[in-house]
């Protein structure tokens, strides 16, 4: 009996569908995708979705960790129709709320719970299912129309992520999540501009920070720039293109962004690039870097082409031998400053033939090395320059983490040591003595001028000129009273009389011995002259002594001097002083009678072998030059000692030599103040009255007679002189030996005060006497007839 | 019928009797009679296919019971999101929650009563098709309760009905039927026809002599 319930088609149907159904579930089921992610961040298995365009396409299975538990996978079903599109192209992040400037974002997942957003692009590229979760959301989607380029910027002012690109203050595009560069010199940011506005984008764009508020005063006024409200809260970045003729912009391509739009606009002119127009260079120094600040500049043959970006200190065994800390100065070079590669665009081109002349150039001896930025800034700057001679240094291209360029010590601490130098001896002069010394000279002055000595100088000087002027009247007088035409008269018969005197002396060969006499007496000369050649130095001896003379304070010699003026003044118009033109003119008339008498004694002359007497005479006088020519050969010799004597006179201490002098003058001055002095002209005249007497007398007396005793006495004393000149050069000698010991002497003037004294006793004594030598000399040489007279 | 079957130890049936009784008017009428004559219905003195039936209720109600539990029985979108919970796991959170009693009774209601009722349709299926000669009056009384029980167990689909007409608040917290509670009904419903469609004069054949083929017939339906 097979009987079957027709009931059992139910439970059949109940398989079939379970079946069916199950068999559907498993045939729609999608692949498993792992996406890792930092963390979790609100994930949770079985709830999380997959989003695309918002639409599920998939929830999260599974989530565990990494092996090394540095992240966490989520283990995500796919749907099956998106399967093929999920390629490796594909970004995933996790959509979380977020709140910005720009507004809000994911306000659903606050309730909800996060999501992760998934984006391919529309292009099946075979599944892939292994993926790196994205920290945050992208800037763009991989679907979506536009450029993508990288922004860089120094400061990073203005790249914040999701700050806007702005073009003429319209939203164009996004700036990604910033990332500082491995250096830690530049930020970078990812950069993406939407569609149909990449096409303003080239080669020649600009980018600048357009965050913030930008105030300017000029001219015009006063000016407020805001971009935008966002830009000023979140920082936004604008560009513009000013030049035409730049290229399309690739994916990927950097811009700088410069601070302002100044900067921008005059980036296109100065010929900066505005995408990789930088280099990085890093140079290691052992010295004293300060006053090298980031921004210095880099100088290659005085022009800039970069500038200091980082300096910091490296201890690095490995590479440089010890635990010495290094500093790393890290530079910025403008490729397009040295334009290497002036042909191609490509930036990492233009780095390598860079790279390649810094190679070159270091090995024809250029090097780095610090120097001043100015004179007096302590700021320094890096100069690359060619230095001959070189030690070997090699440019380490692959240098950590730049290329290292080789540099040398150099001698920064020059014009400021100096100049620090100059100051403090300047202000180590001894200004304020200097000032008071001149105070005090003034003040002494001031006294000076305000004496009455002083003051009463005019009337004394008047006095005296009054004097002169009576004495000139005398003078005046007495040539109009004297009779002059009978003392002419007399005079040109004292000439008549010399004038036979002459011939006889022809006649009898005494032309031909004064011939003899004045050839010995050149001969003489010529002797003096080349012991004059040691004269110039000599005289630069002096010279030195004199100066040293000149730096002595002369205040006090003034003072002498002055109050010898006064004395002299005093002297001057004394009553005696007065009476001297009388005295002339008795003297004059004495004179007239000595002449009338000379004139008869030259007759007799003529008659008496006076002549003869003479001739021998100078016979004598003609032997005794020859022995001063003798004598003279001895004097470069004694120029030579005088020389030394000179310079160890120059060598000794002035300043109590003049107060010595000082004291001389005192002495002269106390001197000519005596009462004997004052008397002086009254002696003077007492000895004119003395002299006309014995004019008279001589006029009186057997005076022919006496004239040929004293003519054989003069031919005596030339005789004696003649002796005595014989014995010259052996007074030479001595002499010699005198100034010789008188060296020594003054050799131990240094060690021994008392010496010293003693040989300034000496000198005195000695220009005393060489004082009397010299006024014996020009009385000589005024009053010849002394000789003869003995006076 | 004067004797008590229990107190008589044996029990003459109807089918012993020569008698035949209407189901559905209970008139008897001698057997070989096919249609009452009083409601009209169909006179069968034993229903010999009515096990094949019972077991094909009974294997759909089971298949039906497996979403049942596995699916979720409410999805609570609370604040946009959604949480789905199964009966046995919306059970337990209740009671975690304090709900002790309502929890045990859903758990009663939803768990306990339909594993019941299989395992006791199954048992008196088998017991029928395998003559145990056990206490038949104790299966009368436990097929009697199978088929009082079997309309309670719609308690959880009730709950569900009503927590989803009730809490519907828009996106703040909004219930809705999942697909456990189809599945459940379905369930509910598959078992109480198994109940239905079982026999259960039957019970009482098990004391007739094995002289009849007819159990061998169950038995061949059985395992078809």
């Amino acid at each position: 009996m097979q009987r079957v319930s027709i009931v059992w088609i139910v439970p059949l149907v109940a398989l079939a569908i379970a079946v069916g159904m199950a068999w559907q579930t498993y045939q729609d089921r999608g692949s498993v995708i792992e996406i890792r992610f930092e963390q979790a961040s609100g994930i949770t298995p079985e709830q999380t979705q997959l989003r695309y365009r918002e639409v599920s396409v998939g929830v999260v299975e599974d989530l565990d960790f990494s092996d090394d538990l540095s992240h966490v996978i989520a283990h995500v079903r796919l749907d099956k129709d998106v399967e093929p599109f999920v390629d490796s192209e594909s970004v995933f992040w996790v959509v979380q709320p977020e709140v910005s400037a720009r507004g809000v974002t994911g306000l659903q997942t606050v309730l909800s719970g996060v999501y992760i957003e998934g984006s391919w692009d529309a292009v099946p590229g075979g599944l892939h299912t292994q993926f790196e979760g994205l920290q945050e959301r992208p800037v763009a989607r991989p679907d979506q129309e536009g450029t993508r380029i990288m922004l860089s910027s120094g400061s990073g002012k203005g790249l914040s992520e999701g700050a806007p690109i702005l073009f003429k203050g319209l939203e164009v595009g996004r700036v990604g999540r910033p990332v500082l560069s491995a250096d830690g010199i530049t930020i970078n940011a990812e950069a993406f501009i939407n569609a149909p506005h990449d096409q303003l984008l080239t080669s020649q764009s600009r980018f600048w920070d357009a965050s913030g508020v930008s105030f300017n005063i000029g001219t015009g006024g006063a000016s407020v720039d805001i971009e935008s409200l966002a830009s000023l809260i979140s920082g936004g970045v604008s560009f513009e293109t000013v030049v035409s003729g730049g290229n399309p912009v690739r994916d990927g391509e950097v811009f700088a962004v410069f601070p302002n739009v100044d900067d921008a606009r005059q980036s296109l002119f100065d010929g900066r690039k505005a995408n990789g127009g930088t280099m990085e260079l890093a140079m290691v120094f052992e010295e004293n870097v300060t006053g090298l600040n980031v921004g210095a500049p880099v100088m290659l043959r005085g022009l800039q082409i970069g500038e200091v970006v980082g300096i910091s200190g490296r201890v690095d065994p490995e590479q440089f031998g010890d635990d010495l800390v290094r500093l790393v100065v890290v530079l910025q070079i403008e490729m397009r400053k040295i334009d290497a590669a002036p042909d191609t665009d490509n930036p990492e081109d233009e780095r390598e033939a860079i790279l390649d002349m810094f190679e070159q150039a270091v090995s024809e001896g250029w090097r780095a090395r610090l120097a001043r930025s100015g004179l007096l800034t302590a700021a320094l700057r890096i100069e690359m320059v060619q230095i001959p001679e070189v030690g070997p240094a090699e440019f380490q291209r692959d240098g950590d983490p730049y290329p290292i360029f080789p540099s040398v010590t150099a001698e920064v601490e020059g014009v400021d040591v100096a100049a620090e130098g100059l100051l403090k001896r300047v202000s180590d002069l001894p200004i304020e003595d200097l000032l008071n010394s001149a105070k005090v000279f003034l003040d002494n002055a001031a006294a000076l001028v305000a004496s009455e000595d002083i003051q009463s100088i005019p009337a004394d000087v008047r006095g005296t000129v009054e004097s002169i002027q009576g004495a000139v009247e005398d003078v005046r007088e007495v040539i109009g009273t004297a009779d002059l035409p009978a003392l002419s008269g007399k005079v040109s018969g004292i000439a008549d009389e010399f004038s036979q005197l002459l011939e006889h002396v022809a006649d009898q060969e005494a032309v031909a011995k004064l011939v003899e006499a004045i050839e010995a007496a050149s001969e003489a000369a010529v002797e003096i002259s080349t012991a004059a050649s040691g004269v110039p130095e000599l005289v630069d001896q002096i010279e030195e002594v004199a100066e040293k003379v000149a730096s002595v304070d002369l205040q006090g010699l003034m003072d002498q001097v002055g109050g010898l003026a006064t004395n002299a003044s005093d002297f001057l118009s004394s009553e005696a002083t007065k009476s001297l033109p009388e005295v002339l003119t008795k003297s004059l008339a004495s004179v007239e009678g000595a002449v009338a008498e000379a004139t008869t004694l030259l007759s007799g002359m003529n008659s008496s072998g006076a002549v003869d007497s003479l001739t021998s005479a100078l016979a004598k006088v003609d032997t005794a030059a020859g022995d001063i020519g003798d004598a003279v050969e001895g004097l470069p010799a004694l120029i030579d000692e005088a020389r030394q004597v000179t310079e160890k006179a120059a060598a000794l201490d002035f300043e109590t030599l003049v107060s010595e002098i000082t004291g001389l003058v005192e002495s002269a001055e106390a001197m000519i103040g005596t009462q004997a002095a004052r008397e002086l002209p009254q002696s003077l005249k007492m000895a004119l009255d003395q002299v006309g007497q014995a004019l008279a007398e001589l006029r009186d007396g057997g005076t022919v007679a006496a004239v040929n005793a004293a003519l054989a006495s003069a031919e005596r004393a030339a005789t004696s002189v003649a002796d005595a000149s014989s014995e010259l050069p052996a007074l030479v000698q001595r002499t010699e030996a005198v100034l010789r010991e008188a060296e020594l002497a003054l050799a131990g003037l240094a060690d021994t005060g008392a010496l010293n004294r003693e040989a300034r006793a000496t000198l005195r004594e000695v220009s005393r006497a060489a004082d009397s030598v010299r006024s014996l000399a020009r009385t000589l040489e005024r009053k010849p007839n002394a000789l003869l007279t003995g006076k | 019928m004067d004797e008590h079957p229990a107190i008589a130890g044996h029990v003459v049936t109807a089918k012993e009797a020569g008698l035949v009784s209407c189901t559905h008017c209970a008139r008897v009428w001698p057997i070989g009679t096919t249609t009452c004559v009083r409601c009209g219905a169909r006179l069968v003195s034993r229903d010999v296919k009515s096990m094949s039936r019972v077991w094909a209720w009974w294997v759909v109600g089971l298949l039906c019971y497996i979403p049942a539990n596995v699916f979720p029985m409410l999805e609570t979108t609370f604040l946009a999101r959604t949480s789905g919970d199964t009966i046995v796991g919306g059970a337990i959170v209740l009671m975690m929650h304090g709900a002790i009693p309502v929890g045990l009774v859903i758990l009663l209601a939803s768990v306990v009563i339909p594993i019941a009722k299989f395992l006791a349709v199954a048992y008196l299926a088998l017991s029928v098709q395998y003559r145990l000669p056990s206490d038949q009056l104790r299966r009368m009384k436990l097929y009697e309760l199978v088929e009082f029980i079997g309309r309670w167990s719609m308690i959880d689909v009730f709950v569900v009905a009503v927590l989803t007409a009730l809490v519907q608040l828009s996106v703040v917290v909004s219930i809705q039927p999942g697909s456990a509670a189809v599945a459940f009904a379905l369930a509910v419903v598959f078992t109480m026809l198994a109940a239905r469609s079982f026999d259960s004069r039957m019970i009482w054949d098990s004391l007739d002599p094995p002289a009849e083929a007819e159990p061998d017939d169950s038995r061949k339906d059985f395992l078809t």
